[in-house]
């Protein structure tokens, strides 16, 4: 068994510098976790202490039901792949694969058709015999993974694996990195800054702010309900518009008033979740992910949706879409539209948002009202 | 016309190196060899040629083979004591429980290194001294009275208690030479292979060693070339005696210039100098290329 258990797990450097504050996790047999976050949120810290390359100030680790906090990294049965893969630049591929099954005093025999096993399912075997300065940075990750996984850890580690590869490579390495979890069925647990790495990978994810944790679930989950702004615009891209408003009471039904006198309509749970929690009269802020404004024409009576009126600020052309930049008096915001769309910059647009699609936040606490 | 492909500029730009190179030592190592035929010394108007008769002589010299014995001893210690102990002593600084001690360790330790050899050398020839010396009171201290002797005094021991003080002098002179070679592996090299199962044995034989390699042939040449150069710390602590035990070719060369006044000897032990520690650094360059490529 490969669970993970961290328990009430809190880093602090000298200097009363606070990494990770209060971490509480446990991770599953076979998952794929993504911890996610800006830099300095304390991931990587994290996933250190997990490997062992870094004392615990407060807390406890459990893989599998071991306690690990005085664990040597070397007996801990994990592998992991730094940054920059820290190969040894003296060894070659081979050797390189080879080498903490060799100090294992693992069977020559052994070593060898594991490390040819790894060099075949990462297309690697032509490469065994040559130095990692003769490797394009795309192969030393195929050799770093393969290092990580001949050893058949409990748990694999990855500290942003992909971050020192361009951006073709990396969409690539990233369905076989995905790809490789499957085939190897064991723990993941893979740290980025990247919010399109964490959604496109993981099976849960963490994201993590100034060493607290902020949600932990499922990508779409995630999406879908981010616990807080920050939640919100961290994950999605381009992130998620978040205007002001104030909930007041419109012909009979609760809405939002934005600051530039658009309504906002809810959906009847919204309307309920508001009054309930007394916001009725109150400031708060309202989230809407670009590709939930649309510029279709919609039936006011009949759809479920809402307007709001702007002027396009630029309107970049990706291909697929286009993003609208747009400003409501001093709130700026971005529509992901058709690519179809005739507006450019100057134009006045109306755009719709289904009454579904809104989050609604605490303008002091920045939390979701739920 | 870009000037840094524009090999007059090159050319232009290294010319005060070149000339300083070779009138100060290309120059110098040929007039040596020049002079090494023929007799003559610093009063006589004129050189008598000799050919290679000093050459001759020198290889029938048994004092010329006490000297190169010496020397060899000189290297051979000097290259496992300081490159050798050097290399453990920076590779245990850095490690990350003695951090905290390395600024106060490496003062220490390369402290010897900026002292004046003259001084070094009175300071040891007191430790050394048989009567009030440093030395024999401490092996009394400890009840190994037996083993105290006159250190300088004793053709036994006179040589190695001099190597032993440049080992001491110069030994925390390559720990930071090791020190910044070490500094600059990758830290994660040490954490991958912490992972991967190495203690610190096997740290300090897989990473530390191939990651400085060109230290430490830089510094075995170093020493090595020090070895058959020494002079300063055999003349002030013993200039060549008890007797001849203590004789290295350059104090044999020395008393060959300046004492007994055969410029033209002299000058063939310092063309042999050159001959050993040119051919001996060339090997050396040569086999590190060979591990490297292999």
């Amino acid at each position: 068994m490969s669970n993970l258990s961290l328990r009430n797990i809190k880093k602090v450097y000298p200097g009363d510098v606070v990494a990770v504050r209060d971490f509480n996790l446990e991770i599953e047999d076979k998952e794929f976790i993504v911890l996610v976050g800006p830099s300095g949120c304390g991931k990587t810290t994290t996933l250190r202490m997990i490997a062992g390359l870094e004392e615990i100030t407060e807390g406890e680790i459990f893989i599998g039901d071991q306690l690990v906090n005085n664990i040597h990294p070397k007996d801990r049965d994990i592998a992991m792949v730094f940054q920059n893969y820290a190969l040894y630049p003296h060894m070659s591929v081979y050797q390189n694969m080879a080498f903490g099954l060799k100090l294992r005093k693992m069977d020559k025999a052994e070593i060898d058709s594991r490390v040819r096993n790894a060099a075949d399912i990462l297309e690697i075997e032509s490469l065994l015999d040559r130095k990692p300065k003769a490797l394009s940075g795309g192969q030393r990750q195929r050799v770093a993974l393969g290092r990580a996984m001949v050893r058949d850890p409990k748990v694999f580690l990855m500290d942003e694996p992909l971050s020192n590869l361009d951006a073709k490579l990396r969409v690539q390495m990233r369905t076989e990195i995905a790809k490789l979890h499957k085939r190897l069925n064991t723990t993941f647990i893979y740290v980025t800054h990247d919010q399109t790495e964490a959604m496109t990978m993981g099976t849960r994810i963490v994201i993590m702010k100034d060493g607290d944790i902020q949600q932990v679930g499922s990508p779409q989950f995630v999406y879908d309900n981010p616990v807080n702004v920050f939640v919100a615009s961290f994950i999605g891209s381009p992130q998620m518009n978040i205007l002001q408003g104030r909930v007041i009471e419109n012909s009979g039904k609760i809405a939002v008033e934005l600051l530039n006198g658009n309504i906002v309509n809810l959906s009847s749970e919204k309307e309920e979740r508001l009054t309930k929690a007394g916001y009725l009269g109150k400031d708060i802020l309202i989230g809407i992910r670009p590709e939930n404004l649309h510029e279709t024409e919609v039936d006011p009576l009949l759809d479920n949706y809402s307007t709001l009126t702007s002027v396009v600020e630029v309107a970049e052309l990706m291909g697929s879409e286009t993003y609208l930049y747009l400003a409501m008096l001093d709130e700026k915001i971005v529509a992901k539209v058709d690519p179809k769309t005739k507006k450019r910059a100057d134009d006045q647009v109306e755009l719709r948002v289904h009454w579904n699609r809104i989050h609604l936040f605490d303008k002091e606490t920045e939390k979701a009202i739920t | 016309m870009n000037m840094y492909r524009n090999k007059k500029i090159a050319v232009f730009f290294m010319l005060p190196a070149v000339i300083f190179v070779v009138l100060f030592i290309y120059y110098p190592i040929i007039q040596n060899f020049f002079y090494s035929l023929f007799r003559w010394n610093s009063f006589s108007p004129d050189r008598v040629f000799v050919g290679l008769d000093y050459y001759r002589r020198l290889f029938k010299d048994p004092v010329f083979y006490i000297a190169l014995k010496n020397n060899a001893l000189y290297a051979f210690i000097s290259i496992i004591v300081q490159v050798g102990l050097g290399l453990v002593l920076a590779a245990i600084l850095e490690e990350k429980a003695f951090r905290k001690y390395q600024t106060f360790f490496r003062t220490t330790f390369f402290l010897p290194a900026v002292i004046s050899i003259t001084v070094v050398g009175l300071l040891w020839q007191l430790i050394y001294n048989p009567n009030i010396g440093l030395l024999n009171a401490a092996l009394k201290a400890i009840g190994l009275e037996n083993l105290t002797r006159a250190w300088l005094g004793d053709s036994k021991t006179a040589m190695l208690s001099v190597i032993a003080t440049s080992q001491w002098q110069y030994t925390g002179y390559i720990m930071i030479l090791f020190l910044i070679a070490i500094q600059k592996i990758p830290e994660e090299l040490y954490e991958s292979a912490m992972l991967d199962g190495a203690n610190a044995f096997s740290k300090f034989f897989y990473i530390t060693v191939p990651q400085v390699a060109d230290t430490i042939v830089v510094s075995m040449i170093i020493t090595m070339i020090g070895g058959f150069k020494v002079f300063d710390e055999v003349y002030v602590m013993t200039a060549g005696g008890p007797g001849r035990s203590t004789e290295v070719l350059a104090s044999y060369l020395y008393r060959s210039g300046f004492r007994n006044d055969e410029m033209g000897y002299a000058a063939t032990i310092a063309t042999i100098i050159f001959a050993i520690t040119f051919v001996t650094t060339l090997i050396q360059l040569k086999a590190s290329k060979a591990n490297k490529e292999e």
